[in-house]
């Protein structure tokens, strides 16, 4: 129906511009300095106050950045360079390494271990990060925002509750839950169903199932905070100008929230590509290599197989993706 | 507005941030460098493994070595700072971690026999010529004077070893018509008892064999290496200097394995892939009695005694050992392979020749029988194998007495070079034939395509 759709488009579309305009004029005010309300007097006195400001903030900064680039900077220029090197932690090379070039890189992409891994990272990402931290964040924040306050306080507080529990545990409770002779295989074995431990047939599903469950409390709390700065008024116009709840989502809510869907999936992304503790708690990589992850195969290559200068290389390569990634984001969330 | 105020405030604030970086990154630089694991003048660190309470016959062994120490050098104190993991590979790494610089490095070190040669050719260790000179040294089995030797010197000397052998639980293989005094003597005796047993008894796991790569080297060494030494093939050629890529030994273990996985002759997958499979199989699965046969190491059985970590007093009478037998019966008719401990002095420790002392202290063969007989590791020199206190310490354990015969006419790993890479490919190769992504044949190219790779042009054959 042309005429309902044109309408639902028009009000899309009005709701948008109200929210732009809302959102334009508080940063219109944010943007105007403390110094321009000096007004004429623009002189070397201002001036000289705001260079006292900066040295100010930059002494105060000072013990930050030091520590950082000490503590961090460094090894990370070291790993770096390390990566370029035949290093092992044990044998001829452990103490005097030679210069080998990208030797390392070009055995890391022929590697099918290598690849394979690439791959369950990215399934990973796809299934704990994507489908089941923000997607499924955005849901629950969406459906909780028309429950009562008891409701939200409940469903808030269980949610959290397994965020905050230690990783190592929540590998832990998993193991018991999912593992062989665990509690769900003796659960469904008291109604009659059999099960074999997923953990050994279905590793990946296994680590996303665990780390959605410990992830989605963080993109569900961002969401709520984000709907909450939507006002009430631009969907209820929607709805009287008769947009269908999905598209009241699709065209009013999500380009309102834009920002806060970059945040969320650039951390979320950032801190899945990087987790370790849980996969390496809950399957160790295996059964052989089926859930083997860059970060566990970067552990693995680096302080089991004592190859850490290919280690090192491996986390370039995964500090690429995870730079590549975030670029990604920033564009396509970026056109408001 | 004023922000930054007076000058004297201003000088004020500066001052103190720059203190506070100062001492924040002092800290941080320091924090690390003044820790307890190196030397002193009079202080000597000793440096092993602890797994938790079965690794207190160590530190008292080590205790006991510092009260002797202390009789001849009394202003020296030794310190006992272990690393504290029950995953051997973890300690492997951190102690190689520890040995790089002189501020962490340990004055005397507890090294895995197979890693010395790796170590020592990383310039971690320090040469112990001066050993060729002790009377427990000369006292060795030739075997482990060579293990440690690196350019023609020892880097450790060796305190401790371990056999292999085959576990069986007697009942179940009289259930499948074999004898109570069961004795392979070939690779296909071992098939043809196993599937015996498995008709009989389709609820036990026939063999057990290590396998795959969570558990390293117990694979590589338990469920590959110890039955390549029963054939013609071995991964390094003495006489030549090179890596064998294949052969008929090769063949033949990877066939061996792969028909215990095609029959289901094997431990399925969900046991052998948990790292802690070996504590699983010792501490519940035999016990149990679920296992008809284990290739496993002469310390199971010590694991028995009471008030050890799986006290089981009817393990004695349940369960017998046999020898390995060599693939297809021949000359000697047996074969085994054995690992074991040394200690030994990091090249960057402060003090080397307390340190030396030290270990000649803690090998005295009093010390040594006592802890043997203790720690379910088999002496590695007659003067304790012969020792009172060892061999009545060892008086309940039958099978255990079987082990310590074994130990004076047995093999050592290659474990210099690529040996490190090559093992971890060993044990993802045998992980893969057991979960059935391997056929033998595939094998046999993947470990040629491995050994080529981590060996380099020039130094294989085969």
């Amino acid at each position: 129906m042309p005429s309902t759709d044109s309408a639902a488009n028009r009000a899309a579309n009005r709701a948008a511009d109200r929210a732009t305009n809302s959102a334009i004029a508080p940063s219109t005010a944010d943007s105007a300095a403390p110094g321009v309300t000096g007004g004429r007097n623009r002189s070397s006195k201002s001036r000289a106050r705001r260079r006292r400001q900066l040295l100010a903030g930059a002494v105060m900064l000072a013990p930050f950045t030091v520590l950082v680039g000490v503590l961090l900077g460094w090894p990370i220029v070291w790993t770096f360079l390390l990566s370029f090197t035949n290093e092992e932690l044990t044998g001829p090379t452990a103490l005097h390494h030679q210069y080998i070039g990208i030797t390392n890189f070009k055995n890391l992409l022929t590697s099918s271990d290598f690849l394979s891994s690439l791959w369950h990272s990215i399934e990973y990402l796809v299934g704990s990060a994507y489908i089941g931290q923000v997607v499924l964040g955005f849901l629950l924040a969406l459906l909780l925002r028309r429950c009562s306050r008891r409701v939200q306080a409940i469903v808030g507080a269980v949610v959290i509750t397994s965020w905050i529990v230690p990783e190592v545990i929540a590998a832990f409770m998993w193991f018991a839950l999912l593992g062989q002779n665990g509690v769900l295989q003796q659960a469904l074995h008291a109604v009659g169903i059999s099960y074999s431990t997923i953990l050994t047939s279905h590793p990946i599903l296994a680590l996303n199932l665990a780390n959605a469950w410990r992830g989605v409390a963080f993109s569900m709390m961002l969401y709520m905070a984000a709907l909450t700065a939507i006002p009430r008024e631009l969907l209820e116009a929607a709805m009287l100008d008769g947009a269908s709840a999905w598209r009241r989502v699709v065209s009013i809510i999500l380009p309102l929230i834009k920002g806060s869907i970059l945040v969320d999936v650039v951390l979320v992304t950032l801190a899945t590509l990087n987790d370790f503790t849980l996969i390496f708690t809950l399957t160790g990589g295996g059964p052989g290599n089926a859930s083997q992850v860059l970060s566990t195969y970067m552990y693995q290559q680096g302080f089991v197989n004592y190859q850490i200068a290919y280690g090192t290389a491996v986390s370039v390569i995964l500090l690429l993706v995870g730079v590549i990634l975030s670029i990604f984001y920033v564009r396509a969330l970026r056109r408001s | 507005m004023k922000t930054f105020g007076t000058a004297r405030r201003r000088r004020a604030t500066i001052g103190l941030a720059g203190v506070a970086t100062l001492a924040l990154v002092g800290a941080a630089a320091c924090g690390g460098g003044s820790s307890s694991s190196s030397g002193g003048k009079n202080t000597l660190v000793i440096t092993g493994q602890y797994s938790g309470p079965t690794s207190n016959t160590l530190v008292n062994w080590w205790k006991a070595a510092a009260a002797e120490f202390k009789k001849t050098h009394p202003d020296v104190t030794v310190k006992i700072n272990n690393i504290v993991t029950t995953s051997e590979s973890t300690y492997y790494s951190k102690l190689d971690l520890l040995e790089r610089s002189s501020s962490t490095s340990p004055n005397v070190v507890y090294e895995d026999s197979f890693l010395v040669q790796s170590d020592a050719a990383a310039g971690y260790l320090a040469p112990m010529p001066q050993l060729k000179n002790f009377s427990e040294w000369k006292d060795l089995y030739p075997t482990f004077q060579k293990v440690t030797e690196y350019n023609g010197t020892p880097y450790s000397m060796m305190t401790e070893t371990d056999v292999q052998q085959i576990y069986f639980d007697k009942a179940l293989l009289q259930k499948a018509g074999l004898p109570a005094n069961w004795k392979p003597t070939s690779l296909n005796d071992i098939l043809t008892a196993a599937e015996a047993i498995k008709a009989k008894d389709p609820g036990v796991i026939p063999l057990w064999v290590y396998t795959g790569t969570p558990l390293g080297e117990a694979s590589s060494f338990r469920g590959f290496q110890v039955l390549l030494l029963g054939t013609n093939s071995r991964l390094y050629d003495n006489a030549t200097g090179k890596w064998e890529t294949g052969g008929s030994g090769f063949n033949q273990v990877f066939n061996f394995l792969a028909e215990l996985h095609s029959k289901g002759l094997e431990e399925p997958t969900a046991d052998w892939s948990n790292p802690n499979a070996g504590t699983v199989l010792n501490s519940q699965l035999m016990p149990a009695q679920k296992v008809a046969m284990a290739i496993d190491g002469s310390w199971v059985s010590t694991q028995w005694l009471p008030g050890e970590a799986a006290p089981w007093k009817n393990g004695f009478s349940t369960y017998s050992v046999a020898d390995l037998p060599t693939a297809n019966g021949q000359a000697p008719g047996v074969t085994n392979l054995s690992g074991g401990w040394s200690l030994a002095i990091p090249a960057k420790s402060s003090n080397q020749s307390l340190a030396y002392q030290f270990i000649e202290t803690a090998n005295s063969p009093a010390l040594l029988a006592k802890y043997t007989a203790v720690s379910g590791q088999l002496p590695v020199e007659s003067n304790v194998a012969n020792n009172s206190i060892f061999t009545s310490g060892i008086s309940s354990d039958p099978l255990f007495q079987e082990a310590v015969k074994y130990a004076s006419t047995t093999n050592y790993r290659p474990s210099f070079g690529p040996y490190n890479t090559l093992s971890t490919d060993i044990a993802a190769i045998t992980g893969q034939i057991s979960l059935g992504q391997l056929t033998a044949a595939q094998a046999e190219k993947t470990w040629a395509s491995d050994v080529k790779q981590a060996a380099g042009s020039g130094k294989t054959e085969g």
